[in-house]
């Protein structure tokens, strides 16, 4: 009689059922929401700013927007970024649906695609320094540097992440399956969150 | 106690369905959508429409272009909502605080 | 639940004894023991600093310590208190009451619990170590305002350390609040709805959320001011361009709702102690809780009333005053649920209700003062000076200590199964509430009269003299206050009488277990019907308030040297990052090794929730 009635108090409940780690994943996703906005809105208050007795590469910031060109490099990396939220999405479906073979595959392809995002980073902090924009000599580099530089470490802690679960899925071919894939979605969930920043960052530095 | 399962997690291993199709459909929107994002500014580089309508064009997009991954990609449709809460919650507070922080660092715009 | 358990349930974990077992511990009570002794421990240290500024401030033109020496001590104080002392002792609290009063067996997380902790001694050692290897502490204050951050005018590495000292921290309390909340919202017993939780647990929830929220923003400042000092960016230096607000605007935009953080947990165990000794329910339950969750939301909408003085324009001004000053609404309604609470009831002056009516009285004081401040003129007028010290010591101290006292007595006999001596307790309170007048109220008329917050010495004979003499005089009888506890302290836990499993008739569950409670917490599982299920079983007939489910196995996952290893890890990085800037050929491999400690025990850890997938 009094369980029958706990389960209608039980039914209502928001928290009812909920699976443990993923709602730490959510809570500290919400937490990461919280450390990009203060980042992002770091850089638009500051990037505008000229230094007044700065020695060098006294750029204003449209000279500095050319560097970019017509964002050919950064429009490569938010395809490659996209195109690897499709490929975990994938990973994810094949594991979910009993193919090894597929969430295999898939997950490889994650994992190369953040690499190549990484290179592709790399290249263009490269070539932003080379025209004369560094972290210290203007604000704006500064800024820059600070908010894709985070981004780009959440990209390679993704990577790391992604990587273990493929060893571990190789080295224990069956653990990840149709009965047992949430390490597998909680790597998701933080991969997509990563590419969301992207968009964010991508629209708001690159193209605004 | 409650360190078990989720009781919505199959016990038997029985496959899901898979939903590959619809990931690859909204793929393809996505990226339709940063091909309009990308050619924008290069399209009004001439000044068509007034700076303004460009950047709230862009942020439209984006906000589209994120509700589709978070619905879809991270599942949060149709998932339970105290997911959603968990992580819309902090982006409404993050607009907000932005929207602050844009206003003290531009008084000129009172 | 309970037979989706029992899929999971094996062997008994096989115990460590000694000092390994506190080592390897993932029971969120011992781990709340750890927090909670850690952090007394620091509120000595961050005590005894503050006994050095009060003896350098007795007497006009002191030369107890240089004006270098001060800095340091007076930054130490506040950033002890702050980050070291009030924050873990109510994680502590949280950590060994939360999982009780919900009736659940552990934390969500029981190794990532334990991560919290170590990550808190480990990032409490960094800070301190500063004074042996940093060549002086960090001398900026608990606010680190730029530029007085930047390498010209604080030229030891203290601040460095600071810094790395914050981000372990940092990562301790967001790591222990996910924690917090996963547990709230998903290990509550079958039937306790979120309005039938304890509102200690209400308060824990909101602390959280607010921790989760508030952090990140800090941790963006203490980045910004790390490179700024080690990688030659400015962006807090304006003689580059950088904006010495931009740091305040980041700092309190964390900075105010940690005044939250700190209060809020002391607001939810007065109400979990107001009732009981006053043997009547909270009045007005629903307000207390709903006001909690106000005064966080409203928390964030604040943060400017800590920068009137730098000249935000008149709007801004008006708004962050008028925000200011509408948390003092949410407040109030807890305060007057309170005094009803007290209103007709059968009041039992033990020492935890003496504590929390002195937390009521001395809270409203500085409340008061506080509406006060929050009025942008007069704000103008006391900035800086000892008025603001007075207040916030008066929130701070005669808020949330004399609560977390007040808890200490209430918890003491649950935690060790003996009571603590009434009489060394009332002894304890009556002398702390006299040393805490004597030594903040004074401090408003010092404030009223000019004299400014943080400085080395003053000269005689500006009307100063004598309420400094007082508050030093005040500050030696709370340090007296302290001694008694601590005596109290050790005399029950040696002699105390027996406590049995509910020596003070409360309501809530921590009270239906043993005192101590078994490592499982509950031998059954309890199914709650209201908000005070001990009290409405006895009192208003068997099945009340709960009933039991003796259909229950009680699962713990082993104790685990990976969360010890991997913090390790982290605290080792933290002097690789402090190298990195100045000595790259130390650094480096420093940071290697560290990285090296840290995925040793991230392995350890992964392969441990592979067997037994619990965090």
């Amino acid at each position: 009689m009094a369980q029958a009635v706990v389960r209608d108090i039980d039914k209502n409940d928001p928290g009812r059922g909920l699976d443990l780690r993923k709602l730490g994943m959510w809570t500290f996703l919400g937490s990461e929401v919280f450390f990009f906005g203060a980042l992002v809105v770091t850089h638009l208050s500051m990037r505008g700013v000229v230094a007044p007795s700065s020695s060098k590469a006294n750029l204003d910031v449209t000279g500095v927007r050319n560097l970019f060109g017509d964002n050919v490099l950064t429009s490569i990396l938010a395809f490659i970024l996209l195109t690897s939220s499709l490929t975990m999405v994938l990973a994810l479906d094949g594991v979910k649906t009993n193919n090894q073979k597929r969430f295999r595959f898939w997950l490889g392809a994650t994992i190369a695609c953040g690499v190549i995002f990484l290179g592709g980073q790399v290249y263009e902090f490269y070539h932003i320094v080379h025209e004369g924009v560094t972290i210290k000599n203007m604000m704006f580099g500064s800024t820059f540097f600070f908010v894709t530089g985070f981004h780009g470490t959440h990209v390679a802690v993704g990577v790391v992440w992604l990587v273990s679960l493929l060893v571990s899925a190789i080295r224990h071919p069956e653990r990840y399956n149709a009965g047992n894939y949430m390490a597998v979605e909680l790597g998701g969930l933080y991969w997509h969150f990563v590419d969301l920043v992207w968009v964010l960052i991508f629209t708001v530095i690159y193209l605004i | 106690m409650a360190h078990g399962h989720d009781e919505h997690a199959p016990i038997e291993h029985e496959a899901h369905h898979s939903h590959a199709k619809l990931y690859v459909i909204i793929f393809f929107i996505l990226l339709v959508m940063t091909g309009i994002e990308i050619a924008i500014p290069i399209i009004n580089k001439a000044e068509i429409v007034v700076k303004q309508v460009e950047v709230a064009l862009l942020l439209g997009l984006m906000t589209i272009k994120g509700a589709i991954v978070m619905m879809f990609y991270m599942h949060l449709k149709g998932d339970r909502r105290m997911f959603g809460t968990l992580f819309v919650f902090p982006i409404v507070c993050v607009l907000l605080m932005m929207l602050g922080f844009f206003a003290l660092f531009q008084p000129e715009l009172w | 639940m309970a037979t989706d358990v029992s899929t999971l349930h094996h062997a008994p974990a096989k115990q460590r004894r000694g000092w390994l077992e506190w080592i390897t511990t993932v029971d969120h009570k011992k781990i709340g023991i750890m927090y909670a002794v850690t952090a007394f421990l620091f509120f000595v240290i961050g005590g005894l600093e503050a006994l050095l500024i009060r003896l350098q401030l007795g007497t006009p033109q002191n030369a107890l310590l240089t004006p270098e020496a001060y800095n340091q001590v007076f930054t130490m104080h506040g950033t002890t208190m702050v980050f070291m002392a009030i924050m873990p002792i109510n994680a502590g609290f949280m950590n060994y009451f939360v999982p009780l009063m919900i009736g659940a067996g552990d934390m969500a997380y029981p190794r990532m619990n334990a991560m919290s902790y170590w990550l808190l001694l480990f990032g409490g050692i960094v800070m301190y170590s500063s004074f042996v290897f940093g060549g002086g502490a960090p001398d900026a204050g608990w606010f680190a305002y730029a530029p007085l951050t930047s390498t010209t005018y604080s030229v030891t590495r203290g601040m460095d350390y600071w810094v790395l000292g914050l981000q372990l921290l940092g990562v301790s309390s967001l790591a222990g609040s996910v924690n917090i909340i996963v547990t709230i919202i998903r290990l509550r017993a079958p039937g306790m709805r979120f309005n039938r939780m304890p509102l200690f647990v209400w308060m824990s929830f909101v602390t959280s959320f607010l921790l989760i929220f508030a952090l990140p923003s800090i941790t963006v400042g203490i980045t910004l001011l790390f490179f700024d000092r080690n990688f030659g960016t400015n962006f807090f230096l304006p003689a580059a361009g950088g904006d010495p607000l931009l740091w305040q605007h980041l700092f309190w935009f964390f900075g105010h709702p940690e005044v939250y953080i700190m209060i809020l947990p002391a607001f939810g165990v007065v109400s979990e102690m107001l009732p009981v000794f006053s043997r009547k329910p909270i009045f007005g339950y629903e307000f207390v809780a709903y006001s909690g969750v106000a005064i966080g939301v409203l928390g964030f909408t604040v943060w400017a009333h800590h920068m009137f003085a730098t000249n935000l324009g008149v709007i801004a001004d008006t708004f962050f005053a008028a925000a200011s000053m509408l948390i003092s609404v949410p407040t109030g309604v807890k305060i007057f649920n309170w005094l009803a609470t007290l209103w007709r009831g059968e009041l039992r002056f033990k020492t935890p209700m003496l504590f929390s009516l002195g937390f009521i009285a001395m809270f409203v004081i500085g409340g008061i003062s506080g509406v006060s401040l929050a009025a942008a003129p007069f704000d103008l007028q006391v900035t800086d000076s000892y008025f603001v010290v007075a207040h916030f010591h008066y929130v701070l101290f005669g808020g949330a200590v004399f609560a977390l006292f007040g808890a200490a007595y209430y918890w003491f006999p649950k935690i060790t199964g003996k009571m603590m001596s009434e009489r060394i307790g009332k002894w304890h309170f009556w002398i702390l509430l006299l040393g805490f007048n004597l030594t903040f109220f004074p401090q408003h008329m010092l404030g009223l009269q000019g004299m400014p917050r943080r400085v080395w010495t003053y000269q005689q004979n500006q009307g100063w003299d004598f309420y400094n003499l007082l508050s030093t005089i005040g500050s030696f009888c709370i340090a007296f206050a302290t001694l008694v506890f601590i005596v109290n302290f050790i005399i029950s836990l040696r002699k105390g009488a027996p406590a049995g499993n509910d020596p003070w008739d409360a309501a809530t569950l921590e009270w239906a277990t043993t005192s101590p409670p078994p490592a499982h917490n509950f031998d059954v599982e309890y199914i709650v019907h209201s908000r005070r299920p001990l009290w409405d079983n006895k009192y208003s007939g068997e099945g009340r308030g709960m009933t039991i489910n003796y259909d229950f196995h009680p699962h713990l996952p082993p104790p685990s040297y990976a969360p010890i290893i991997f913090s390790f890890g982290l605290f080792v990085l933290a002097y690789g990052m402090l190298n990195l800037a100045s000595a790259p050929l130390i650094g480096i491999p420093i940071i290697l090794v560290a990285l090296a400690i840290a995925f040793v025990g991230m392995n350890r850890w992964v392969g441990e929730i592979a067997q037994d997938p619990v965090l």
